[in-house]
């Protein structure tokens, strides 16, 4: 009995260390060392630098970065990797992300891209958003309920190409948000001129009729000239004798 | 006791008027006969600026009418208005341009947009494309076909929305995409490509490319439509215009070639593939649902918008315009001027309000300045801003072809070829004819004195019509040039369309490029600058500019005998010299 325990054993080690080993490669990221980004680094060259990185298979954590740097702010000042990720920290992208600066080359985590969407989109999100801040999960599962990233995981990597569809459904986005705001802004004005009309067309009603003199002397019916005037504007309420 | 008066008045005023509804009650009703005109009701605001829009369409439908069987000219399109950074380039090979509104593009032509960006055209006859942000579309094909109108456009990534307008002929709009191709029927559509979704098909965004169309014609397109479809006038003296207008036959290139040809075995392709099936469905799934009921709202929103816009309006504009009119029964302004300041006023208010409905984003850095145009640039702007016309500078395109052409090869209705001697008469005091191919002996002396060989330029040509060079990168800068008027053959074709501004630009490009390709050889901007003075000066022996600007004589000559769209010339006086200049 201990002997066949221990023969099961036997078989199992080797398993498992091939397993291991497995997982070891199972969990490194992807790496690209010439990225869109060390291509065509400048703000004038974000047409290549997008063209580029849509025919790359995977979107590293610095192309990631300047993207999106040139989404939030239209422009990418840094030269290297690490002020881009300082300029992310800043602005909160790195929120909820373990292991400080992820390897400028590696494949970057859709968590915290999704939380940079959700920063730049200033998105609320639900409860568990609320209560504890943008997180990775959350906010990529945000992003998926509102149709902006496809179902992935946090951890999982985008394409490049799907890099780039995200940064355009966040435009999109942005871009409905201002149309919403257009809209309130306006049905508040119109309410206001609604109010306004109705606010004249009520003071037209109850202002007393105007005995304007027909021979054009000039006067006034809101300021009286005289003691005479003012009682003539008092019975402007009666109503008109009709004529013979 | 005025006061009784005017009671009476008003008295009498309400008795007729209750009379007259009267006995339009009792009378019968009429009933309006099938080819009695409609009594059109109280013009809106709203229907004001879509009759507009549709007079001013109908201009262009002017100029759609159908060719005969198997003749085809080709299209070009021209941007409407560009949004934050958007560029485009002639084709492949070229570089990059700065897209402005009224540029003139050509089939083959390449776009792309920026982010925040956004492009419309206007293709050809008959159709609007909205060109995206961060899109990149090609334009393989803008031609007509008999009567119909043939046009492609590739979306590569992004999105573009297509409208398309019926102008009497038959429609075949087809969209190309890395994954698909589709058949626009109808008014249009908005097709997009991307990562997530692959290909799909949205609606596309009417309102605001109406706006855009109703702006640009209010502004720019509005006086040359209006001329009747004058193409090349010296009133309206748009190159752009021309260029969108005008014809030249291309082949024809079906949309499924055009499919096979690239295959689309594309690294997007392949980045697309690399997903898991099933995720990837799952992924379409939701973005096209999200994407479409975005794209409803969108449009709800906008039609708000615009209806809101229009109704705040109309008020202001009725009463300008009531109080015009009112000036105008008063005899204090004439009924002309009236009709000028009510169209003014209606511009003016377009304008704020599609500025309002457009410029709904923030700000939007503008585009750093990437080339300016061919013409200004430093080493051609002093010869070719001297120039009487535009028009001058595109049939020095052609002259340009024609003194390069090789001698034996065909070109539109010259089936023999082009003489090598051009007979230029003897009435200039010189001989009597001159031999072709001046521009390499000019332009190669010049080069090879300031560069070198490593230019390409030859230290000696024969004398008269010499063969051009068969290597090195002038003999490719010529070669393209030669193409460029193989590909214009109807400018040498009788009944054929004129050659515009655009091909001289195009001409200038291929020599910018042949400089461009050999930063060895042109280090630095003066270079650059002096190499260009150097075509100019061999342009000299075609259209001279020291003078009294105009074609010299061989280039008269050229133009007189080998291209017949040139008209019918005149002689003019120069100082010194004599030049014919064209009525145009």
């Amino acid at each position: 009995m201990p002997s066949d325990c221990f023969r099961h054993l036997a078989k199992a080690l080797p398993i498992c260390l091939i397993m291991m080993l497995a997982g070891c490669d199972l969990l490194e990221r992807t790496t690209i060392q010439d990225s869109a980004v060390m291509q065509f680094p400048k703000n004038d060259e974000d047409f290549d630098f997008w063209d580029a990185l849509s025919k790359q298979s995977v979107v590293t954590n610095n192309d990631a970065l300047h993207g999106l740097l040139l989404l939030a702010d239209s422009t990418d000042d840094c030269e290297t990797y690490e002020c881009r990720y300082e300029a992310g920290v800043q602005k909160g992208w790195f929120e909820g992300s373990w292991g400080g600066m992820p390897p400028a080359d590696q494949s970057a985590k859709t968590g915290w891209i999704a939380v940079a969407g959700c920063k730049i989109l200033k998105i609320k999100g639900g409860l568990t958003m609320q209560l504890f801040g943008d997180s990775p999960r959350y906010c990529s599962r945000e992003l998926t309920f509102m149709g902006l990233l496809p179902s992935v995981s946090e951890n999982e990597a985008l394409t490049g190409l799907e890099f780039t569809a995200f940064v355009d459904n966040i435009e999109d986005r942005q871009r409905f948000n201002a149309a919403l705001k257009t809209r309130e802004e306006l049905k508040k004005r119109q309410k206001e001129i609604k109010s306004q009309q109705e606010a004249q067309r009520i003071s037209e009603v109850l202002t007393p009729m105007n005995a304007k003199p027909v021979d054009g002397s000039g006067q006034s019916g809101d300021v009286p000239a005289s003691p005479d005037a003012e009682s003539s504007d008092s019975t402007s309420d009666k109503p008109s004798e009709p004529s013979s | 006791m005025k006061r009784g008066i005017m009671n009476s008045s008003l008295v009498l005023i309400a008795v007729l008027m209750a009379a007259a509804a009267a006995s339009a009650q009792d009378g019968t009703v009429a009933i309006e006969a099938p080819d009695q005109k409609l009594v059109p009701g109280p013009i809106t605001r709203a229907t004001e600026i879509q009759n507009r829009l549709a007079s001013l369409k109908g201009a262009i439908k002017d100029s759609a009418a159908p060719l005969p069987d198997g003749q085809t000219r080709s299209l070009g399109a021209l941007v409407m208005q560009v949004q934050g950074r958007c560029q485009w380039r002639v084709d492949e090979k070229s570089s990059w341009k700065k897209a402005a509104t009224n540029d003139s593009l050509r089939p083959g032509a390449w776009i792309r947009t920026g982010l925040n960006s956004m492009l419309t055209l206007r293709c050809g006859l008959n159709s609007t494309v909205l060109v995206d942000s961060n899109t990149r579309v090609q334009l393989p094909q803008l031609m007509q076909d008999g009567d119909v109108l043939r046009t492609v456009v590739t979306v590569n990534r992004g999105r573009a929305d297509i409208q398309v307008d019926r102008v009497g002929l038959i429609n075949d709009f087809s969209v190309l995409t890395p994954s698909g191709s589709l058949a626009v029927k109808g008014t249009g559509m908005g097709v997009q490509y991307d990562g997530f979704t692959g290909t799909s098909v949205v609606g596309a965004r009417h309102n605001r490319m109406n706006a855009i169309e109703m702006r640009y014609f209010a502004s720019e397109g509005y006086a040359w439509l209006m001329s009747g479809g004058a193409v090349s006038t010296q009133s309206v003296p748009n190159p752009a215009t021309v260029a969108a207008l005008e014809t030249q036959p291309t082949p024809s290139l079906q949309a499924y070639e055009a499919e096979d040809l690239g295959a689309f075995d594309s690294a997007a392709d392949q980045a697309m593939s690399a997903t898991d099936t099933a995720t990837a469905t799952t992924r379409i799934v939701l973005a096209q649902e999200q994407q479409r009921v975005t794209n409803s709202i969108l449009t709800d929103i906008e039609q708000e918008v615009i209806v809101g816009i229009l109704s705040d309006q109309q008020a202001l504009l009725l009463a300008a315009a009531q109080e015009a009119q009112a000036a105008a029964l008063s005899g204090l302004i004439e009924q002309e001027i009236i009709e000028e300041i009510i169209e003014e006023i209606i511009e003016e208010e377009l304008d704020e309000i599609i500025d309002e409905i457009i410029d709904d984003g923030g700000d939007i850095p503008d585009d750093p300045p990437l080339d300016d145009p061919l013409f200004e640039l430093d080493g051609y702007r002093t010869y070719f801003n001297v120039m009487n016309s535009p028009s001058d500078r595109g049939f020095l395109a052609a002259t340009l072809v024609l003194d390069l052409w090789d001698a034996g090869e065909p070109l539109g209705d010259f089936t023999g070829g082009i003489p090598v001697d051009v007979p230029i008469g003897t009435e200039f005091g010189g001989p009597s004819t001159q031999p072709r191919r001046q521009i390499p002996h000019i332009l190669e002396a010049g080069l090879f004195a300031d560069f070198g060989a490593n230019s390409g330029a030859r230290d000696t040509i024969p004398t008269g019509y010499a063969p051009l060079p068969t290597g090195g990168p002038l003999a490719g800068m010529y070669a393209q040039m030669l193409q460029h008027g193989r590909d214009n053959q109807q400018w040498f074709t009788t009944g054929g369309t004129a050659p515009t501004e655009a091909d001289m630009e195009i001409m200038l490009q291929i020599y910018d490029n042949y400089l461009q390709g050999n930063p060895g050889v042109f280090v630095g901007a003066a270079n650059v600058e002096l190499a260009r003075t150097h075509l100019t000066a061999s342009l000299q022996a075609l259209y001279q500019t020291n003078t009294a600007p105009g074609f010299t004589p061989y280039g008269q000559a050229l133009l007189n005998n080998y291209v017949p769209t040139y008209g019918t010339p005149l002689i003019n006086g120069g100082s010194g010299n004599y030049y014919f200049n064209q009525v145009r």
